[in-house]
């Protein structure tokens, strides 16, 4: 709207590293005609650790632990393409049980990863109640992380081999109660935030990211879904037991944030649904396999591809024939997610950014590495 | 970067407080008067440290673990602020890297007298598990003074709510005469 | 694939394998804007990691382009000298090679010609050496 009194002003506002909507140590250099953005610099390397070269010195059990602090809120994910990596290399087969506990795993840090979406998201855009309401169901399931792994976060629960420990006692029961409860909070965070008109005036029809665009820019996971296009890994390759289970691939063909925001929420009822069939199914037996004390696997390469709550979590290992990994490489999700955020900016108000970089959920621990 | 630990930045010179509370300390039943004194400012200090979010890496998500519906900081008077200029606390939430490390030092710079800092997990205490990095500064006292440290990879919530809860003892150890009298 | 790449590089492919459901190539730097966009055509759409290695004599930068529709792996790997290699920038193929390259200039000190924007991203600008070369 131009008034007539005063032109719009060219101005660069730095959003970060410390923001508490960048969801970390993420810097955005912004260039704003008036209110409108109409050029962004994302500026990341603030948590970069070394992981990738740190990862050379160790041993391919040592490299372990550093895989769970990459992407922080599903370390199961990260330790899974690690470990299916060096576990092609190896040419290990994994025992039967030890792949149903890997996919409750995988899909309680799903669950547990959106929901601290949900909760931020939902907090970015004013709604302070979703957030408390997201945490609290969160706790739950750290509640069951304690059971098996005894942490809450760095679980380095899923082993080469195998899983690191059988669950304990009660743990299936608890674990399907959540099941049972989680769907009934589902509906319940439905019911205060997706209808809600401030919501979707918000997320509806802001910050398109066209299907071709997503692809071209190796965008993945809900990020990609929302705008329609059907790419799952656990779909397209599947790993462990994900090829025998029955669930769907969410999508939206709206490719805005409310799009994402609503693959996530659907995704989170379809865990439900895998960990209700995991738990039923769970077969007894051994949880790891025979694995040399020294792990030197062959010379060659591999990529380990898994599905992160973030999209396409990928670790891509090189080895010399030695006991030390001569490369180890992550491919996050988020980083590719960071590099197309600027195109979806464009023509956006601040306001917007908010949103817009709220749905794409990003987690600077991988970007940065 | 300065590689050696500063000096206690926390020692405040003698200001007219300090002065006045030297000669109320002369005086016959002076003392009775800064105790009094004393006992309500860090009554008032320890009960609303205001803290800045500022999450830095996995320690921060414990961190807002802590501060939502389960654990509830804000029944300690733990309330978050989005800007430094707000805060009494600041909560090292993660790894500290080089590129990190003067923002960091420039918000601790910004924030208001009296400020501490709590190291919260074993990078910000002393690099973590990247003691062999390139980039990750080895822990952060090499740039900020700490109060508190805090172990842990991550810390569980009641461990951050017991370095709080330390925190509060040690500012009822401090005194308008001075540091720890 | 593999014949067709071979009949229309000739001597630029280096090698060829099947390895499962990947199809690793090897290419001379200077054929490979036309292999990238040979294979984008042939239905590689999905830039899914591009990245690099120090194999001690040389650097291997690693470009690994997925078909969503089939679920084919075609991984390319291009061998560079360890200092001062200079290789094409795909960015006007694959959107998704943009930051990578960067990346890959940030810690092995490859230079891509014609990047829009080849700064370092992890590290600070003024940061010297490039950590990933051992």
């Amino acid at each position: 709207m131009t008034t007539g009194l005063t032109p719009t002003e060219h101005i660069t506002l730095n959003m970060g590293p410390q923001h508490p909507s960048t969801h970390g140590v993420l810097r955005l250099e912004l260039e704003l005609e008036g209110e409108v953005i109409v050029a962004c610099r994302p500026i990341i390397g603030y948590l970069h650790r070394g992981i990738e070269k740190m990862a050379e010195a160790r041993t391919y059990p040592q490299v372990l632990p550093y895989t769970d602090r990459l992407d922080y809120l599903s370390s199961s994910s990260n330790n899974m393409a690690y470990v299916q990596a060096v576990e092609k290399l190896l040419g290990l087969e994994v025992p039967e049980r030890a792949k149903y506990l890997r996919v409750i795993s995988l899909e309680l840090n799903r669950i547990a990863s959106h929901l601290v979406f949900l909760a931020t998201f939902a907090n970015d855009l004013g709604a302070t109640t979703v957030f408390l309401y997201g945490m609290r169901e969160r706790e739950l399931i750290m509640d069951l992380f304690s059971m098996w792994a005894g942490a809450r976060l760095t679980q380095s629960w899923i082993r080469i081999g195998g899983v690191g420990a059988d669950i304990p006692d009660g743990f299936v029961d608890q674990a399907l109660a959540f099941c049972r409860l989680m769907p009934k909070r589902l509906d319940e965070y439905d019911r205060i935030l997706t209808g809600n008109r401030i919501f979707r005036a918000r997320t509806e029809g802001v910050g398109i990211l066209p299907p071709e665009l997503g692809v071209n820019y190796g965008a993945s996971g809900p990020t990609l879904r929302g705008s329609g296009v059907e790419f799952d890994v656990r779909r397209a390759e599947p790993y462990e037991v994900y090829g025998d289970l029955d669930f769907e691939v969410v999508t939206r063909p709206t490719c805005d944030c409310m799009g994402r925001y609503l693959v996530r929420m659907q995704e989170m009822r379809q865990s439900v649904r895998i960990l209700e069939q995991c738990l039923k199914r769970l077969p007894e037996g051994e949880v790891r396999a025979k694995v040399p004390r020294v792990i030197r696997p062959p010379e060659g390469e591999a990529y380990g591809r898994v599905e992160s709550p973030r999209g396409e979590f990928a670790c891509y290992v090189v080895s010399d024939g030695s006991p030390r990994p001569a490369r180890v490489r992550f491919r996050a999700p988020s980083f590719y997610h960071l590099s197309v955020l600027p195109r979806m900016l464009q023509g956006w108000k601040v306001g917007d950014a908010v949103a817009i970089l709220g749905s794409i959920d990003i987690v600077l621990g991988e970007v940065d590495r | 970067m300065g590689v050696g630990r500063p000096p206690s930045e926390h020692q405040e010179n003698p200001n007219l407080a300090t002065r006045a509370a030297d000669v109320a300390c002369r005086v016959p039943g002076g003392s009775v008067l800064v105790t009094t004194v004393d006992y309500v400012l860090n009554w008032a200090k320890s009960s609303s440290l205001w803290y800045l979010t500022y999450g830095l890496a996995c320690c921060a998500i414990e961190m807002m673990c802590t501060a939502a519906s389960h654990y509830d900081l804000d029944r300690f008077g733990l309330i978050f602020r989005g800007t430094p200029r707000q805060s009494d606390l600041m909560l090292v939430s993660g790894t500290v890297t080089k590129k990190m490390a003067p923002v960091l030092r420039r918000l601790y710079d910004q924030m208001p007298d009296p400020k501490y800092v709590i190291a919260m997990g074993g990078c910000a205490c002393a690099g973590g598990p990247f003691q062999d990095s390139y980039f990750v500064v080895q822990g952060v006292d090499e740039i900020v003074p700490v109060d508190i440290y805090i172990g842990g990879c991550p810390p569980r919530p009641e461990a951050l709510i017991d370095g709080i809860f330390r925190l509060q003892e040690k500012i009822h150890r401090t005194s308008i005469r001075g540091e720890g009298q | 694939m593999i014949e067709e790449l071979r009949s229309r590089f000739g001597e630029a492919l280096l090698s060829a394998e099947q390895v499962g459901r990947e199809l690793r190539v090897s290419v001379a730097a200077a054929a490979l804007p036309e292999v990238a966009a040979f294979a984008k055509e042939h239905g590689f759409h999905y830039p899914a990691d591009i990245t690099a290695w120090d194999a001690g004599d040389e650097l291997r930068v690693v470009y690994r382009l997925v078909d969503l529709a089939s679920g084919e792996h075609l991984v390319i790997t291009v061998p560079a000298p360890r200092s001062g290699a200079r290789l094409p920038s795909l960015v006007p193929i694959f959107g998704g090679a943009d930051w990578p390259e960067r990346e890959i200039y940030d810690l092995f000190g490859v230079r891509f010609d014609g990047h829009p924007d080849l700064r370092r991203i992890l590290l600070t600008d003024d940061w010297e050496g490039h950590p990933l070369l051992k």
